[in-house]
């Protein structure tokens, strides 16, 4: 069967997602997916998430491209919105960008710098932090809080 | 100046108010409206304006007045919207900024009469999108926020967005804002009105008054 032709494609747009979750290792792509088109699924019913052909084009690392029709754009972002769980941690898909082409989606990628001055809350990441709370869970801090405690 | 109007801190949750107050900046906003107990967080922290709120439960006609005047200097007051009498009270109260919990407001609570004098006492309706992600209230989260977007296009009082967040995974950016608002028929630009419209309810326009200075 011959490929169609570029004009008679349907046009996709390419959202640029980061993943931030409670969770050790990044889960695999299908994963995403799942979660992705489980949430759509949700929100919009069966019949709303087929019309947006959801697809994961691209991740690595924290980044996620998820591909969607052109004019399903808002759709899928809420979608991604509302997931706050992912593989029974606690996450968000937090919405980066919105392009054209997987190229230009990709532009848009930001590898997350631990040890910069103008964001001292990610200074702790990475370091054993002595709190006295008391509870052994995750806890989100800033260098003036480590400071503080 | 886009606002969360309301994220809620606590001292024994996962993240701490400051870490707040960084998320929220890293989703591009600018002013913080924080409930709860965030006593040692400065009034700008990372850039970020960060704005002390009291939220007035459900109360009787009597204890409400008094409540809102015990709250405190500088804060920003919510009240927990009820029944539509209570709600007319409510947005008529000097001292009152927004009316809050509107998803869970009984049928009828917020009729064009209240919105008529929200519109006139400059009283601005949060919007919760904590509601919407929340599965069990979304549905009639969706409905009472269409309800009260029909009010506010007749009689334009303020509206307010608040993410309503409890932890930092609960903070959304502009787009994720403006996507979920999509959900109940909100357009882009009403949005981002919304997202400025602290500063009209917090500092009204007030009539022009001549000072005369004597030479």
């Amino acid at each position: 069967m011959r490929s169609l032709l570029p004009t008679l494609r349907e046009n996709r747009r390419y959202i640029l997602v980061k993943i931030t979750g409670e969770f050790d290792k990044m889960p695999p792509q299908k994963e995403i997916y799942q979660r992705v088109r489980d949430a759509a699924a949700d929100l919009f019913g069966d019949v709303g998430s087929a019309k947006m052909h959801i697809a994961i084009a691209w991740s690595e690392g924290e980044h996620a491209i998820i591909r969607c029709s052109r004019g399903c754009e808002q759709e899928t972002i809420a979608a991604i919105a509302v997931i706050t769980k992912f593989c029974g941690a606690a996450a968000v898909f937090r919405t980066v960008a919105v392009s054209g082409t997987l190229h230009g989606a990709k532009t848009h990628v930001k590898i997350t710098c631990w040890d910069t001055e103008a964001l001292p809350g990610y200074q702790c990441s990475g370091r054993k932090v002595d709190s006295l709370t008391g509870n052994n869970t995750h806890k989100y801090l800033t260098r003036d809080d480590i400071h503080k405690e | 100046m886009i606002t969360d109007a309301c994220v809620f801190t606590n001292q024994d949750s996962a993240a701490t108010p400051r870490r707040l107050v960084l998320t929220a900046k890293s989703c591009c906003i600018s002013r913080v409206i924080l409930c709860g107990n965030a006593a040692d967080v400065p009034a700008s922290y990372a850039g970020v304006t960060t704005l002390r709120g009291k939220i007035i439960g459900k109360q009787n006609s009597r204890t409400f007045p008094d409540a809102v005047r015990t709250s405190p200097k500088g804060c920003v007051v919510m009240v927990s919207a009820g029944e539509n009498s209570f709600n007319r009270i409510a947005v008529s109260t000097k001292g009152v900024h927004l009316l809050t919990n509107i998803a869970d407001l009984p049928k009828g609570g917020f009729d064009h009469v209240t919105a008529k004098m929200a519109a006139d006492h400059i009283t601005g309706v949060v919007l919760d999108l904590s509601c919407i992600i929340h599965p069990r209230s979304r549905r009639t989260a969706l409905l009472r926020y269409a309800e009260i977007l029909l009010l506010q296009r007749k009689y334009h009082f303020p509206l307010v967005i608040a993410s309503g967040a409890e932890d930092l995974f609960g903070i959304k950016n502009v787009a994720e804002t403006i996507a979920l608002c999509s959900l109940f028929g909100m357009t882009r630009a009403e949005v981002y009105a919304a997202q400025n419209s602290l500063d009209a309810v917090l500092s009204p326009s007030m009539p022009v008054t001549i000072v005369v200075v004597e030479p």
